[in-house]
């Protein structure tokens, strides 16, 4: 009983230390800690990593590079920057999905070092003098169902469809049956992509009847469970469980998507403000365009540069 | 008519009576098809890999001495310079066997850090050359003959949920930290100092609204204060800061259910013998409300483990073992949030309900110890 | 002799101080709930109510009566998610109810003690299921089996939100019901039995109507998690971005995935709409707390209130 009481005793007295110390808690920042090894290989800031130990470097990168904007590069961009981080190891990149708008405004701002997006600059985003690095290109697909029959669609027809204009499947050459929109949320990049792409706008806008998923997948899932559903998606996620049709007549493949004749494709860009951008940022763009940077482009779906 | 009457109301009670039973039957059946549905789709997804294993990928540049004097044949794989068993892989070389005094156990990455390598690790690259570019003989032979410091692209395999894991348990251990003390000192003023009177009114009046506010708003709150306003950006110390919040009406309630326990005859004997109202409340007091405030962390775990939509805009949504308290390597998902973001971004519901019944497994062991709790509790005070 | 009482009184002295800073320790610790209360209303309402006021304001009247929500053409209309929320919470309570109630009688009036000991672990494990795995069962097993009996042919719908919502609601009405059923006095039941009442008669004239303000209590509760809910119904709501529904099969857009769908990644006016939200959700969660604090005064049970 009595060494029982001791222990709540001391239970109670940390219980009280930590109400008062609970206050002080914030100070644990996160400080930097580039413990600067002298020993270290290193790493110039234009090579890629396959570059041999011996190479002369010319300088050791190190600091913090801010990344923000488009969600839809958050695979790419995450590889990317656990490979560069991995051979320059001094270097923190911290990247937020903060949508394209924010990333770009971010960079105008100076708030960012990297503005990604995941759409053209529009004309009054451009007076700021950014300088743009197309680093991917990605194609929208078109998702419907395995079961549908369909296999083409136009543009037009897709503003109608996502309009609300057309509203059953056997107007554009199917069965008849009501067409199941669905959308991404409002913020997304592909949705905005997407609607500039086929002028949505001018057909009136999104149809109030359009199912909103939030994500890719979301979307992905929701065609795959629903025989008259049809979205737009990344082509990265289209697999088994969707079919993707063609627009205009064209596949939606990587080389059309990057001449353009499929026209569902945007590009995917850095925007930084050259005068100030640090070292490191700059060889982190230049990595981004290197080999094993495009590589990466690939992996997760999207169109390497070349 | 008396019989008439008396098969009416046998039919009206039947009727009742079976009514009744279908909605025990659907609460129970809802339950089975719930449970069912997460066990089927998600148990295949649920191996040792899943447990053990990082989220991420996670790729690496190692430098390793190759000693190519350690000539030796082997079995088909076997690299005798690195002490090292690999086989082909998808466009690289998986590693099935490392040897005990092998050189990989002593690689270090470009921070001259130690990075030992394990099983399953792939290697990417060697040298220069990436091992897509490379047929399987080719890229065998190359690391074969290298000697020397050798440097190799190496990417652990991910696929895990220790990350978020981890994550779960900071955030459960961070939040306790904050909301434990001052829920049960509250519990403590309401139940053995306040008196009636309008500040005990307004608090009162206060956690009730706590209690009653959607976890959404508590998102929005923690973004607005703690991740924007004071600049923690998402991190676990800021989500932990809302949870507490979120977690102070469960702890103060319950905690002064237990202290209400405690007979005034308690209290009195010992102001009798002298001792003033902090030594009773600490020695007295507290002791006796020992298990009632387990059941109180325990709860408050089981919100922690089941919040989601106050953590999303708070602790952020990424894989990693958080670094520090606030900032960006400090932002982390917990298993709940991760399973979300699954949903959401992927479409891949097995592995959100693989996620989903490792949540499940928590959940019931933590009903099963606040049970133990309350019946040890009650068996004590012969309450049962 | 002197010194000794000097040091008595020191003593006593550190004792009081001793007493009084933990007293204060205490009440501090009291009034965390309160500033807190008072800091999530200021926070959230001065950022919400931002949009309506200076200039460039956005009308209030359009806001609450709007049938549109397009942030990119700052349109923020809110009616049908209002709306949307309102259905979905009654349609829960309708169903949930009547199931819990039924279901809490069984357990405290007619069930032997060895199910009971099964069935209620079980309502507490329902209980304490993330709502994130309610959204994914909703997702894989509920909208499908929607889809196929839908009109609209397609399964996240008004009726999808009320079946998972009224699931999400049973344990609590389930738990609070049996309690106060349990606390109806025995006398109760035997003079009804003594007025020749069968036992099913007893339930459901002497010993429900007595229980009825816990019920009460149990139903507002339930009104509360209904209309709060977010994640769960994020996945399966449809989140239409206008319109009002006009059939159990139409798409909803509850105010609590509104905010929830679209916070991450939006900015400006766009976010302050969301608070706005924001606080027409709170104000709501503000009637029924009122409420349910005015029904526990009545019932002298400052219980908790989990």
């Amino acid at each position: 009983m009595k060494l029982k009481n001791k222990v709540l005793a001391v239970l109670l007295t940390i219980a009280l230390v930590g109400v008062l110390g609970g206050c002080g808690k914030t100070n644990n920042t996160n400080s930097n800690t580039s413990d600067n090894t002298t020993t270290e290989p290193t790493q110039a800031a234009t090579e890629t990593p396959a570059a041999t130990d011996d190479t002369s470097s010319t300088d050791n990168l190190s600091g913090t590079v801010t990344i923000t904007g488009s969600t839809s590069v958050e695979k790419i961009l995450n590889d990317m920057i656990d490979e560069f981080t991995a051979s320059n190891p001094d270097v923190t990149i911290n990247y937020t999905g903060t949508g394209s708008s924010a990333g770009i405004s971010d960079s105008i701002a100076g708030a960012n070092d990297i503005g990604a997006s995941s759409r053209d600059l529009k004309d009054d985003e451009k007076s700021a003098g950014l300088k743009e690095v197309t680093f991917a290109y990605d194609g929208i697909a078109i998702a419907v169902n395995p079961a549908n029959t369909l296999t083409d669609i136009s543009v037009e027809d897709l503003a109608k469809i996502f309009s609300g204009q057309i509203t059953n499947w056997k107007d554009v050459g199917g069965k008849d049956a009501t067409i199941v929109v669905v959308s991404r949320e409002g913020a997304s990049g592909t949705r905005s992509a997407f609607e500039e792409l086929v002028k949505l706008e001018d057909a009136g806008g999104l149809t109030e009847d359009a199912t909103v998923a939030e994500g890719n997948g979301s979307v992905q899932t929701t065609v795959a469970g629903n025989e008259n559903a049809i979205g737009y998606v990344s082509f990265s996620y289209i697999d088994s469980t969707v079919k993707a049709l063609t627009v205009n007549g064209v596949e939606g493949t990587p080389e059309n998507a990057k001449s353009g004749t499929y026209v569902l494709s945007r590009p995917f860009l850095f925007v930084y403000d050259e005068a100030k951008a640090s070292a490191a940022a700059k060889a982190f763009v230049e990595f981004s365009l290197s080999d094993d940077g495009q590589a990466f482009v690939e992996k997760h779906g999207g169109i390497k540069l070349d | 008519m008396n019989t008439k009457n008396w098969n009416n109301r046998k039919m009206k009670d039947g009727f009742l009576r079976s009514l009744i039973y279908l909605a025990t039957a659907v609460t129970i059946s809802i339950l089975f098809i719930i449970i069912g549905f997460i066990l089927y789709k998600g148990i295949p997804g649920i191996n040792f890999n899943f447990l053990t294993r990082n989220w991420d990928n996670k790729t690496t540049f190692v430098n390793v001495k190759a000693d190519a004097s350690k000539a030796g044949d082997g079995a088909e794989g076997y690299i005798s310079s690195l002490g090292i068993t690999v086989k082909e892989g998808d466009k690289n070389l998986v590693i099935t066997k490392i040897e005990k005094n092998s050189a990989v156990h002593k690689a270090v990455n470009m921070k001259n850090e130690s990075y030992d390598l394990k099983k399953d690790d792939t290697i990417t690259k060697i040298g220069a050359d990436n091992t897509e570019d490379l047929s399987y003989t080719d890229a065998l032979k190359l690391l074969k003959d290298s000697d020397g410091t050798l440097r190799l692209k190496v990417t652990r395999p991910g696929g895990g949920i220790v990350p978020m894991f981890v994550s779960t348990i900071y955030i459960i251990l961070l939040s306790l930290a904050i909301a434990g003390p001052i829920g049960i000192s509250a519990a403590i003023y309401l139940n053995e100092y306040a008196k009636p009177g309008r500040i005990l009114r307004s608090i009162r009046f206060a956690i009730q609204n706590l209690a009653g506010i959607p976890s959404i708003i508590y998102g929005l709150f923690g973004m607005l204060l703690f991740v924007q306003t004071l600049k923690m950006q998402y991190s676990i110390l800021a989500g932990s800061l809302t949870l507490s919040i979120l977690l102070l009406p469960t702890i103060i309630s319950t905690t002064e259910e237990a202290l209400k326990e405690i007979p005034r005859s308690y209290r009195e004997g010992s102001y009798g013998l002298g001792a003033t109202k902090l030594q009773t409340i600490a020695k007295i007091i507290l002791p006796g409300a020992l298990p009632g405030i387990l059941v109180a962390v325990i709860l408050s775990i089981g919100r922690i483990v089941g919040e989601s939509a106050a953590l999303i805009f708070t602790a952020g949504t990424v894989a990693q073992i958080p670094e520090g308290l606030i900032g960006g390597k400090s932002s982390a998902a917990t298993l709940t949030t991760k399973m979300y973001w699954l949903i959401k971004e992927t479409g891949d519901l097995s592995s959100a309900s693989s996620i989903a019944v490792v949540l499940l497994v928590l959940i019931i062991l933590l009903n099963i110890a606040s049970k133990m709790i309350t019946r040890q509790f009650l068996k004590k005070t012969g309450n049962g | 002799m002197k010194k000794n009482v000097s040091n008595q009184n020191k003593a006593g002295r550190a004792v009081e101080y001793k007493e009084t800073l933990f007293r204060m320790i205490f009440l501090l610790s009291a009034l965390v709930s309160v500033l807190s209360v008072i800091a999530i209303i200021v926070f959230v309402f001065a950022k919400g109510l931002r949009p309506f006021f200076g200039k460039d304001a956005y009308s209030f009247l359009s806001f609450i009566t709007g049938l549109k929500w397009d942030p990119n053409n700052n349109v923020f209309g809110i009616l049908y998610m209002i709306v949307g929320s309102l259905l979905a919470t009654l349609g829960a309570i309708a169903l949930g109810v009547p199931i819990g109630l039924l279901t809490a009688v069984f357990i405290a009036e007619i069930a032997p003690k060895k199910i009971v000991s099964v069935i209620k672990p079980g309502i507490e494990l329902l209980a304490g299921i993330p709502s994130v795995i309610y959204g994914a069962f909703g997702l894989g097993i509920i909208v499908p089996l929607i889809n196929k009996i839908s009109p609209t042919g397609q399964g996240q719908s008004l009726l999808a939100v009320i079946c998972v919502l009224t699931i999400m609601v049973l344990p609590t009405i389930i738990s609070l019901s049996e309690s106060s059923i349990r606390a109806v006095p025995k006398s109760y039941r035997e003079a009804s039995y003594g007025l020749g009442a069968s036992k099913i008669q007893t339930i459901f004239k002497a010993v429900v109507p007595a229980a009825r303000s816990g019920i009460l209590t149990a139903t507002v509760l339930g009104i509360g998690r209904a209309i709060g809910e977010t994640m769960a119904v994020m996945m399966i709501a449809g989140n239409n971005i206008g319109g009002l529904p006009t059939s159990i099969f139409s798409k909803v857009r509850p105010l609590t995935t509104n905010i929830a769908m679209e916070m991450s990644y939006a900015s400006g006016r766009h976010q302050d709409m969301l608070f706005a939200t924001g606080v027409v959700l709170f104000t709501f969660i503000m009637l029924v707390n009122f409420t349910l604090i005015r029904l526990t005064k009545r019932l002298g049970n400052e219980g908790p209130l989990r």
